[in-house]
């Protein structure tokens, strides 16, 4: 079972966090500066040393024997970055069954240790990832540094390595124009706001990544708890911001939320703006308790299949963009067809 | 020319993009390029060159306290100055956003250090290394050889290869003994020693 099948805490606003330590190995430049040479050389080490710790699980996938869709799919499911769709270096993926640990190796960093649960679970998630960092220290020469911590290609990730973050679903804080002064304070506290599809995506909507920018200077279970400390609040805003948004308006809130899972149940043809925000729509009505409504882990599930990429991959060719969305809202309605017989 | 996203305002960026090998024209205005991520309306990045655009900004940052400081690598004296381990100097730093080697960290140490009090917020001394590490290399240590071979066992009783499974069971049976041998021969010394 994969991880985003799984249930997690505070599934209501967050729907997944994740936890990634920045590692680098002694006595190599780092990736972008490295020669054809050196790069199979250090994958060898790495995927290597992955193996030994643990045989069983990871499997190895190489992004350059990938075509566009795979690695489109990879990104949609927040496993690789966007920017990794169409890189020429050669890089590798290592990642466990339940796709919930993955070392990334060779992007800006030689790893990026990464670890993603369902919901609200920093601790279970920093834990993970942890683990595997440690655990790669005990096998690999780690650069490390007595006053600068961990050595990153970029400054920003120096100290700790550690970046945690969260996507969250806001559309209470979105509907009341309270997004932008949540967003603004975060961001005075040293956090950073990004959309959901991570670097360089829209912050609009009702789905947001907050994610710490201070990586140095506090040990990493501080910036682990700061974090949390921090998102409780918001979360809470958030279940505020739908009780606020229910009391007072909860006809045109109820006829949005119907509407778009009659979109969503009915359509032939559909854009995956209009899916991803009808989806949002629908995993608020299961949030507000709603009868009839799919489960977050089905609607998470499908948010990952109605993807560019995800669903070429899974209707097996390339597809153009009407072709995408005849075949979006196909396997839409069929799986909202599945829930309610069931 | 009109947007051809939302029809309504002026647009001056071209976008061109490369979908499943079909190359593709679009004329946006700022907004909706803004709005545009990859995975919209079958939109695609444009490959991008290794750099990192946070880290371009810090390198680019004028350093108030680098000014007064003659050994800093932001004045022309020092500007010339090389890392050792890559080769790279400090106008390479500046375009790529990103540092070349760990040795850089120490060839450009006054440059570093002025740059992540920026991005840090003053906190310029990594605090501990991993915490409580030694609770969770317990966890996660390499295999034994007896761990080694029973999950090698149970993959061929799996595959009904049992001939097989038989001697490595076998085997299994024979380093579990030693072990045992072993365990008892210490707790024999320790007695002694008490």
């Amino acid at each position: 079972m994969s991880w985003y099948e799984e249930h997690g805490p505070d599934q209501d606003v967050v729907i997944s966090t994740r936890v990634r330590f920045a590692r680098n190995i002694k006595g190599y430049k780092f990736p972008h500066l490295l020669d054809r040479e050196e790069t199979s050389e250090l994958i060898n080490i790495i995927v290597e040393a992955v193996q030994r710790l643990d045989p069983k699980s990871f499997h190895l996938v190489e992004l350059n024997s990938l075509n566009l869709t795979d690695k489109q799919s990879l990104a949609e499911r927040h496993l690789i970055s966007p920017q990794l769709i169409n890189s020429q270096q050669n890089k590798c993926l290592l990642i466990n069954r339940e796709e919930y640990l993955s070392v990334l190796i060779l992007d800006e960093d030689h790893m990026r240790i990464q670890a993603i649960n369902a919901g609200f679970n920093p601790d279970q998630a920093f834990e993970q990832a942890k683990n595997l960092a440690v655990a790669l220290e005990s096998v690999l020469e780690i650069v490390y540094d007595q006053e600068f911590g961990y050595l990153a290609a970029c400054p920003t990730n120096v100290g700790t390595g550690l970046r945690i973050s969260a996507l969250l679903h806001v559309p209470g804080l979105e509907y009341l124009n309270q997004l932008k002064y949540m967003i603004d304070s975060l961001r005075r506290s040293g956090f950073t706001v990004r959309g959901y599809y991570g670097e360089g995506s829209s912050e609009q909507g009702q789905m947001l990544q907050i994610s710490n920018q201070i990586t140095l200077g506090k040990s990493d279970l501080d910036l682990v708890n700061q974090f949390k400390t921090i998102l409780s609040v918001f979360i809470k805003q958030e279940r505020e911001a739908r009780k606020h948004w229910f009391e007072h308006e909860k006809i045109k809130l109820q006829d949005r939320i119907y509407r778009s899972k009659a979109i969503l149940s009915n359509a032939y043809l559909i854009g995956h703006e209009e899916a991803f925000n009808c989806l949002s729509d629908v995993r608020l009505g299961r949030a507000l308790g709603f009868v009839g409504f799919p489960d977050y882990t089905d609607i998470l599930s499908l948010i990952y299949l109605i993807g560019v990429g995800s669903i070429q991959k899974k209707e097996g060719q390339i597809l153009n963009s009407e072709q995408r969305d005849i075949a979006r809202a196909k396997l839409i309605k069929k799986h909202f067809a599945d829930l309610i017989n069931n | 020319m009109i947007c051809d996203k939302c029809h309504k305002n002026e647009a001056n960026i071209s976008v061109k993009t490369m979908v499943n090998g079909i190359a593709e024209n679009y004329y946006l205005c700022p907004e909706c390029a803004r709005k545009q991520g990859l995975f919209q309306s079958g939109f695609g990045f444009e490959k991008l060159p290794v750099s990192n655009f946070l880290g371009q900004a810090l390198f680019n940052f004028p350093f108030a306290s680098m000014s007064n400081q003659p050994t800093s690598i932001g004045t022309k004296s020092n500007k010339s100055v090389r890392c050792p381990g890559c080769g790279q100097d400090f106008a390479d730093l500046r375009k790529t956003g990103l540092f070349g080697c760990p040795e850089c960290y120490t060839t450009f140490h006054d440059l570093i250090r002025s740059m992540l009090d920026q991005i840090h917020g003053g906190h310029i001394h990594h605090v501990t290394q991993i915490a409580s590490a030694d609770v969770v290399i317990e966890e996660m240590k390499p295999l034994t050889e007896i761990e080694k071979l029973r999950s090698e066992l149970q993959e061929k009783i799996k595959l009904e290869q049992y001939e097989e499974a038989a001697l490595i069971r076998d085997k299994i049976k024979d380093l579990t003994a030693a072990e045992t041998d072993e365990t008892t021969n210490n707790s024999e010394t320790e007695g002694e020693a008490e």
